[in-house]
């Protein structure tokens, strides 16, 4: 399935985004990728990443309020759509199933 | 409140997409007070910089469809690359012959390029090249009108000792290029030819030639050394130091040389080539006025009056002592630069290429790339109107003439940049080929030259700019309800203009085939049809000089295989000679040649009045001498001695007075390009040590098995000379590989030129049947055949090539015309030829037709009528 197929660092946004749950703009989607990955990150990649999943449908947006923290800008939120969802869901999956068939042996000795 | 630094935010107002610009600014400002509090104004500033200039991706030009943004044509020029490409991939057949003609085009116009370019580039690598002179004389005495360029040697040397302007001065003359070289290895004998110069010492102080081995001031010195280049060397001595070798050389009596340098091999882009180098030899006085003549050239220092220089040579050569005739010359000085274009005054040490031929070249160059971008624009043009729909939607919705024009503009450009990488791999796999033909390799490295790849590039921006202008201009013409009509596609706008250029083609074509048969016919005229004998069957041996000769040519009858032969000074086929010199009374200079009492048989000469030799007297003179009719008749208009009968009297050839004993047909010796001299055949026996060459006439298949019974017999009677042997047909291809290459050219760039036009007619004839889809099938509804709708397409093109012909035929009447003016004998412009060229044109674009209007003429009619 080629329209579900999310890079590394798309996923975590994409989780960050979920997490913040409607208060996702840029700037805090950014302190969530850093405090998670201990990552330092350029706010460009984060609006990239941000666009780029609302191309592919991941993520709807729309406009919120101005604050003077802003400049009197209005800021840009972010939610994961339904299609987001299941995508994040079914890479869980994917991961859940691999990790239980993972060999017992295999992190014993290391 | 601190605020964030205007200038990269200046940046990215003016950059970013109108719709993404509030967020990006507000995330930007948030975070950059964010920065100030946790790391203070200075750094928060740096990493605001950052994140910008970081910013620079593709979602910040994410321009919407309605934006005003002066860059969202970027946006459009994605659209226009995505259509072109979808177009080009739709119409694969157009596209390939779009690309096809185009790269065909290209190529071959850089092919000629490079080669103009290698010419007019020629023996820039000597640094002194402006300050060369050729000296050239023109001896009134002579009756000729041509400056010679090979005069007498110690005119240089006199010159240079008068004038303080003459800085240094250069003996140089060409060796025979047949001539033996023997190189002794133990006891056996190895047989060598090489390209050969005799210069003086000065030679490298005129040409930058570098020497591996020896000194530049001494190698040359000693009379009997010799400079071999590295690659003669390892030829002649394998792997052993060449210095020191000793190398028998057949010049001046013959003697041995020895090797005192190694030249590097000749890789410049230079007009002088030779394998190897000797002293100059020049024993003759200028009192004497005998003299072996040798090319001059006299480096003079810059800002020299040359004519005024000039004025005062024949004084200086006089006060000099200068035998008679060489006083009161016409003198000459030709720049160096200048010598490699004169075809007539040659020295045989400069290469040299007419310019009549580099214009040749150019036109020819010109002329395929007009056909290939004609080409290239009618097809375009036809292809845009096809897709009249897209563009009267387009114009709805509000395209005006500058997007037409850059819509084309991509397209071209796409077309263009395929075409040139294609036609950059035509011209590397053609190149060799083109060399072979053209007899010389391309000096110029095109690959690593950066000119060649601007100029490259700038061609193909022109092109594309050309190409794009008209198809744009036919397209935004049109209004738009004419488009959505599907009128665009019959009308008749932009016809005339694309039939013109069909018409050019075709008459371009025409030329170039016409001429290609042309050359063919003066060619086959000049090696065949004139000559009364036939030069395959004739073997020529080298000149040899020994007193056997004429035993040699009696025990040649025991061969059965050999019907006569002849000892002689002039076979045909070069420039032989026994003598030549004024004759008194006539005010001409007549040549003379030495033949047997076979000669006139051998090659079937028609004695018009008088008799032939009769072979059996021994006295020279007593015989008297046999004249040609170009000869005869001077002598009958002139009559010095006012006699009857003019040819009764005595003349005095070779200063002694002669009688004629008749008068011979006019036959060639020499090249086509040169009229009949008078000339004198003087009868000799060859009994006691002479010189002659030996024409053989040999009738049998097997040659090989024949001239080893030849040599055989030469080295029983003349062992101490080699045995060199040629056919005649062979000495007089040698005399013409100008006009055989020529000829070569044409016929690759002909059928070059024939291709793209079939090319550009395919890809017509192809939107023709398209756009007439309807009509054909209505016709077959009706009951038309097959053949009346061939006929449909057939009629319209041939009218076309009709008129080409029309153009085409007087145009190359004209052309050859004058190019047929370059020889003395020449065939005439036939208009069988014409009509046959007319008629395979006719026949190769009616094939052309049918290829692609036979698949429209027998389609199922419903398919065609049932889409509306």
């Amino acid at each position: 399935m080629k329209g579900t197929f999310l890079g590394e660092f798309e996923e975590v946004v994409l989780l960050s985004t979920c997490v913040l749950d409607k208060n996702a703009y840029a700037n805090l989607v950014k302190e969530e990728v850093e405090k998670h990955t201990e990552r330092n990150i350029n706010l460009s990649a984060i609006h990239s990443s941000l666009y780029r999943l609302e191309k592919k449908g991941f993520l709807s947006s729309e406009l919120g309020e101005a604050s003077k923290k802003r400049g009197g800008k209005r800021k840009r939120l972010f939610k994961p759509t339904p299609y987001g969802l299941q995508a994040v869901q079914q890479i869980k999956e994917i991961r859940e199933s691999l990790w239980n068939n993972m060999p017992q042996t295999l992190f014993q000795n290391s | 409140m601190q605020q964030p630094p205007k200038l990269p935010l200046k940046i990215l107002r003016f950059f970013c997409a109108e719709h993404r610009l509030e967020e990006i600014e507000g995330d930007l400002f948030e975070e950059f007070q964010d920065q100030v509090q946790a790391y203070g104004y200075r750094k928060a500033r740096r990493l605001y910089y950052w994140t910008v200039i970081r910013s620079f991706r593709s979602y910040l030009f994410d321009y919407q469809s309605n934006s005003t943004h002066p860059l969202s044509f970027i946006t459009m020029i994605r659209h226009y690359l995505k259509t072109s490409l979808r177009g080009m991939l739709k119409h694969k057949s157009f596209t390939a012959i779009n690309i096809l003609g185009l790269s065909l085009g290209l190529a071959y116009f850089m092919i000629l390029s490079l080669f103009i370019t290698d010419v007019i580039l020629k023996d820039n690598f000597i640094p002194n090249r402006a300050k060369i002179y050729r000296l050239e004389v023109l001896k009134p005495l002579d009756f000729t009108d041509k400056y010679e360029a090979r005069t007498h040697p110690d005119f240089a040397v006199i010159l240079n000792r008068n004038y303080p302007q003459i800085e240094n001065y250069l003996r140089i003359n060409a060796l025979n290029e047949n001539m033996t070289i023997t190189v002794k290895r133990g006891d056996k004998k190895e047989f060598y030819k090489q390209r050969g110069l005799e210069a003086d010492t000065s030679f490298f102080s005129f040409f930058p030639f570098q020497l591996i081995d020896g000194n530049q001031k001494e190698v040359l010195s000693e009379p009997h050394s010799i400079i071999v280049t590295e690659s003669m060397a390892a030829k002649l001595f394998g792997e052993e130091d060449p210095i020191g070798k000793i190398v028998y050389l057949p010049i001046r009596e013959g003697a041995n040389y020895t090797v005192t340098g190694v030249l590097k091999d000749i890789k410049e882009n230079s007009s002088i080539e030779f394998d190897y180098l000797v002293p100059n030899y020049s024993p003759y006085d200028i009192a004497s006025g005998a003299y072996s003549p040798s090319a001059n050239y006299l480096m003079l220092t810059s800002g020299t009056d040359i004519k005024q220089l000039i004025t005062g040579f024949n004084n200086t050569i006089k006060e000099a002592g200068a035998a008679k005739r060489l006083q009161n010359l016409n003198y000459r000085l030709t720049e160096f630069e200048e010598v490699k274009f004169d075809t007539e005054a040659t020295d045989d040490v400069v290469q040299t290429m007419s310019k009549s031929t580099v214009i040749l070249f150019t036109i020819v160059a010109f002329l395929i790339l007009i056909l290939a971008l004609f080409n290239y624009m009618n097809l375009t043009a036809a292809r845009a109107l096809q897709k009249g729909q897209e563009a009267g939607i387009r114009k709805i919705i509000g395209a005006g003439r500058g997007s037409f024009i850059f819509q084309f503009l991509t397209e071209s450009l796409i077309f263009c940049t395929i075409s040139m990488l294609v036609s950059l791999l035509v011209l590397e796999v053609s190149l060799p080929y083109f060399e072979s033909i053209l007899g010389n390799p391309l000096h110029f490295d095109y690959k690593s030259s950066l000119p060649f790849f601007l100029v490259y590039f700038g061609l193909i921006i022109l092109l594309a700019l050309l190409s794009a202008l008209y198809p744009a201009l036919v397209v935004s013409r049109f209004r738009f309800s004419e488009f959505l009509k599907g009128k665009a596609m019959s009308s008749t706008k932009g016809n005339m203009l694309r039939k013109g250029l069909v018409v050019f083609q075709f008459s371009i074509s025409i030329i170039l085939t016409l001429g290609t048969v042309m050359v063919q016919k003066q060619l086959r005229y000049i090696q065949n049809e004139t000559l009364t004998y036939n030069p395959e069957q004739i073997l020529i041996v080298e000149r040899s000089i020994s007193s056997n000769l004429d035993d040699f040519k009696k025990s040649l009858k025991d061969i059965p295989e050999i019907s006569i032969s002849s000892l002689t000074s002039s076979p045909p086929g070069g420039e032989n000679l026994y003598a030549s010199g004024p004759i008194a009374g006539l005010d001409i200079r007549g040549y003379y040649h030495q033949v047997d009492g076979d000669y006139i048989n051998m090659l079937k000469l028609e004695i018009t009045e008088g008799e032939s030799f009769d072979g059996n007297s021994t006295s020279d003179i007593d015989q008297g001498v046999i004249i040609n009719e170009t000869l005869a008749n001077i002598i009958r208009s002139k009559n010095p001695m006012n006699l009857e009968d003019p040819l009764s009297g005595k003349y005095s050839f070779l200063a002694i007075p002669t009688k004629i004993r008749g008068v011979v047909k006019d036959f060639h010796l020499g090249s086509f390009h040169n009229e009949i001299q008078p000339m004198a055949l003087f009868y000799h026996d060859f009994a006691g040590s002479s010189g002659a060459r030996v024409m053989i006439k040999v009738s049998t298949t097997d040659i090989s098995e024949t001239l080893n019974k030849i040599e055989t017999k030469w080295n029983e009677f003349i062992p101490n000379s080699k045995f060199g042997v040629e056919f005649m047909d062979a000495k007089f291809d040698q005399l013409y590989t100008a006009e055989t290459r020529l000829a070569n050219i044409f016929n690759l760039f002909t059928g070059v030129a024939l291709f793209i036009s079939c090319l550009g007619l395919l890809g017509l004839i192809g939107f023709i049947t398209e756009s007439k889809t309807k009509e054909v099938g209505i016709r077959k509804v009706m009951g038309a055949s097959v053949g009346q709708i061939l006929f449909l397409f057939t009629g319209q093109v041939y009218k076309l090539i009709l008129l080409a012909c029309l153009v085409g035929v007087p145009a190359a009447y004209w052309l050859i015309n004058r190019w047929l003016d370059n020889f003395a004998y020449k065939t005439n412009f036939s208009f069988g030829l014409a009509l046959l060229v007319m008629v395979s044109m006719f026949a190769l674009t009616s094939l052309t037709i049918i290829i692609k209007s036979v698949k429209a003429a027998t389609h199922n009619p419903v398919d065609a009528l049932r889409s509306e």
